[in-house]
């Protein structure tokens, strides 16, 4: 009687023994947070070269030189206004993902879900309006990936000029542009299966929650590619 | 039941838009900074208030919008221990990058 019950109820409870997920969350999301952290590491070695690269020199391009110009503003100067619109818009975009990730969890209201993620998809669709933007006019304005204008290191010259910033800009800002662009396109999908009341028939709004994670990573490395790019 | 079920819910999404104003609140205080701080004073405590502030975005975005805040302590630390392999490369290449500067100016 005594052995039985130890067999089946053990005195001391390890949640490392097996048999169930120790996280006590689904295989798919914890996937999708090791995907993220594998991810961060990209994006890390990206902004590291960047301050490596920026340390190495005496000057470097000023932002308030380089990001000043606002569409259908030709001529007037805007120091980093452009930008905080684009941020704003990511940052919106992910409370609007999160809401549609709570009302699939906690109400499984596919109409609310889907309000939610069109909305997010409208964000996403913005932001890289807005990058497009912003590439054509730095183009326009004499930036290549291996030389940039005079004018944008402001008052303190360089003693030797950066190849490598028109590079750095073009391929990070090119790298996260991808990542919404991949999320906006898996979004879509998402929206269309919400809509047609795949994960009703499921039962589980779960993979809302998994593009959420991704959705949330590239507004996270956002914030760091605004702060290496046109704060620091 | 279906009462305090709701009632978690609608504290969730006060507790989302509360973060969103944080965040929102923040990043235009961060652009009021770079906009209106004197050219002549040391960069340096610029800076390090431009890296606080977006660690404490990172944190906002990470624990409440990605949820992580909420989850077991040990997937916590599976995800936030690697990182510091990138802090270790930071510290090493930006120091680094100064020296390339220090031999290029002393030739």
């Amino acid at each position: 009687m005594s052995a039985e019950i130890t067999l089946n109820q053990p005195l001391v409870k390890n949640i490392w023994n097996g048999g169930r997920s120790p996280f006590k969350i689904s295989w798919g999301k914890l996937m999708m947070w090791y995907f993220l952290v594998g991810d961060s590491f990209s994006f890390a070695t990206f902004l590291i070269t960047y301050g490596a690269l920026r340390f190495s020199y005496d000057a470097w391009p000023n932002p308030n030189h380089v990001f000043n110009a606002f569409p259908y503003m030709e001529g007037v100067d805007l120091p980093l206004m452009f930008v905080s619109l684009m941020t704003f818009i990511l940052i919106m975009s992910s409370v609007t993902m999160v809401l549609a990730v709570h009302y699939g969890n906690h109400e499984k209201n596919k109409n609310k879900v889907a309000l939610w993620l069109f909305f997010t998809i409208i964000g996403g669709a913005a932001f890289l309006a807005c990058q497009a933007w912003e590439w054509t006019h730095l183009i326009h304005h004499g930036m290549t990936l291996h030389s940039i204008p005079e004018h944008f290191y402001g008052d303190h010259q360089p003693t030797y000029p950066s190849a490598a910033f028109g590079w750095l800009f073009f391929t990070i800002t090119g790298f996260h542009g991808f990542h919404v662009l991949t999320g906006v396109v898996i979004n879509i999908i998402i929206f269309l299966k919400v809509i047609q009341g795949y994960y009703d028939k499921r039962g589980s709004y779960e993979m809302i929650e998994k593009i959420g994670l991704y959705w949330h990573f590239v507004d996270l490395v956002w914030v760091f590619v605004f702060m290496a790019f046109y704060l620091l | 039941m279906s009462h305090d079920a709701n009632a978690h819910s609608n504290d969730m999404v006060k507790t989302i838009w509360r973060t969103f104003w944080i965040m929102l609140i923040v990043t235009i205080i961060e652009i009021v900074g770079a906009l209106i701080y004197p050219p002549t004073a040391p960069r340096l405590i610029l800076n390090i208030f431009f890296i606080v502030m977006s660690l404490l975005k990172a944190f906002y975005i990470v624990g409440v919008f990605m949820h992580l805040k909420f989850e077991m302590k040990h997937l916590i630390i599976t995800i936030l221990v690697p990182t510091i392999f990138l802090l270790y490369a930071v510290v090493i290449l930006l120091a680094e990058g100064q020296s390339w500067l220090n031999m290029q100016l002393s030739q």
